[in-house]
């Protein structure tokens, strides 16, 4: 159980090589990666993307994820105060080739997007018996 | 619990005020030059949060991936929100090892000045893809009213 009080963080931009073709601000998702001996699991915090605006590519053992926002605001609304900005998410990550690409699947859920990576068989632990005599 | 003013004077109190309007343009100007967001204030508390109204309803919204309405504690007094919750990121089971932990989970309490009455029963929460908005219907009487203008013959 934890009792620590978040902080404030200021959304990281996303500043890669090369210019977008869309204007809008671009944003690096928070991302938690862990390993089972099973998989390699993602989860990255995408709020505002709904499954429609989601695109998770597979190329050359790169993943990357791209996230479209959708404006949350009806068209008769004033802003008063505005903390954070909106704008599309992205981020790409490399691929060992302890990965099997054709297991990969991904789930979203309430703006967090889980990415399951299964490890090739070969490659996962095995136990191995001491033979004591 | 911190507690922020809606319009407050900053830290140098009104007597330097025309310092701080200065302050602020030169801020503003400054953001102009580098690119950066402009008109942005932040009262740096989590959750950030964007407030805007329309003639019926004011809509608070924050960015809350993963957080469920049940892990959220909500309350209206006054003119003010109280924004309770918590933010759960770690996984439960058995060897897992962790290569980035970026993702930051712990509780969180704000409290919003709201910049106009509200009626605290009619008060919505609802979270879809991990933005969680708030309407809250304002009261009758700072509701807009349009005035027949009667035109003199």
């Amino acid at each position: 159980m934890t009792e620590k009080e978040m902080q404030f963080r200021d959304k990281q931009e996303f500043k890669g090589t090369g210019e977008t073709t869309k204007t809008g601000l671009t944003f690096i998702p928070a991302v938690d990666i862990f390993e089972t001996e099973e998989a390699l699991t993602m989860m990255a915090e995408l709020p505002g993307v709904a499954q429609e605006g989601l695109h998770i590519d597979l190329k050359d053992n790169q993943i990357s994820i791209l996230g479209e926002v959708a404006e949350f605001f009806s068209p008769q609304e004033r802003i008063l105060l505005q903390e954070f900005e909106t704008g599309r998410f992205f981020r790409q990550f490399n691929l060992s080739d302890v990965i099997d690409q054709n297991k990969i699947s991904a789930h979203l859920r309430n703006g967090v997007l889980k990415v399951v990576l299964p490890k090739i068989e070969k490659v996962k632990p095995r136990k191995i018996e001491v033979m004591v005599e | 619990m911190t507690l922020w003013r809606w319009g407050a004077p900053g830290a140098f109190g009104s007597n330097f005020q025309e310092m701080e309007r200065l302050q602020k343009e030169m801020s503003r100007l400054w953001g102009m030059v580098s690119g950066g967001p402009t008109s942005i204030e932040r009262a740096r508390i989590f959750p950030p949060v964007v407030i805007s109204e329309d003639g019926e309803h004011l809509y608070v919204r924050a960015e809350l991936p993963g957080v469920e309405t049940k892990q959220l504690d909500l309350s209206v007094v006054n003119d003010q929100l109280i924004l309770r919750g918590e933010q759960k990121t770690t996984e439960e089971g058995e060897k897992i090892n962790y290569h980035r932990r970026e993702r930051e989970e712990g509780i969180f309490r704000r409290v919003i000045a709201l910049p106009s009455r509200v009626n605290t029963e009619r008060v919505e929460a609802r979270t879809k893809n991990g933005i969680l908005t708030i309407k809250l219907a304002k009261t009758e009487e700072v509701k807009p009213k349009p005035i027949q203008i009667q035109v003199g013959q």
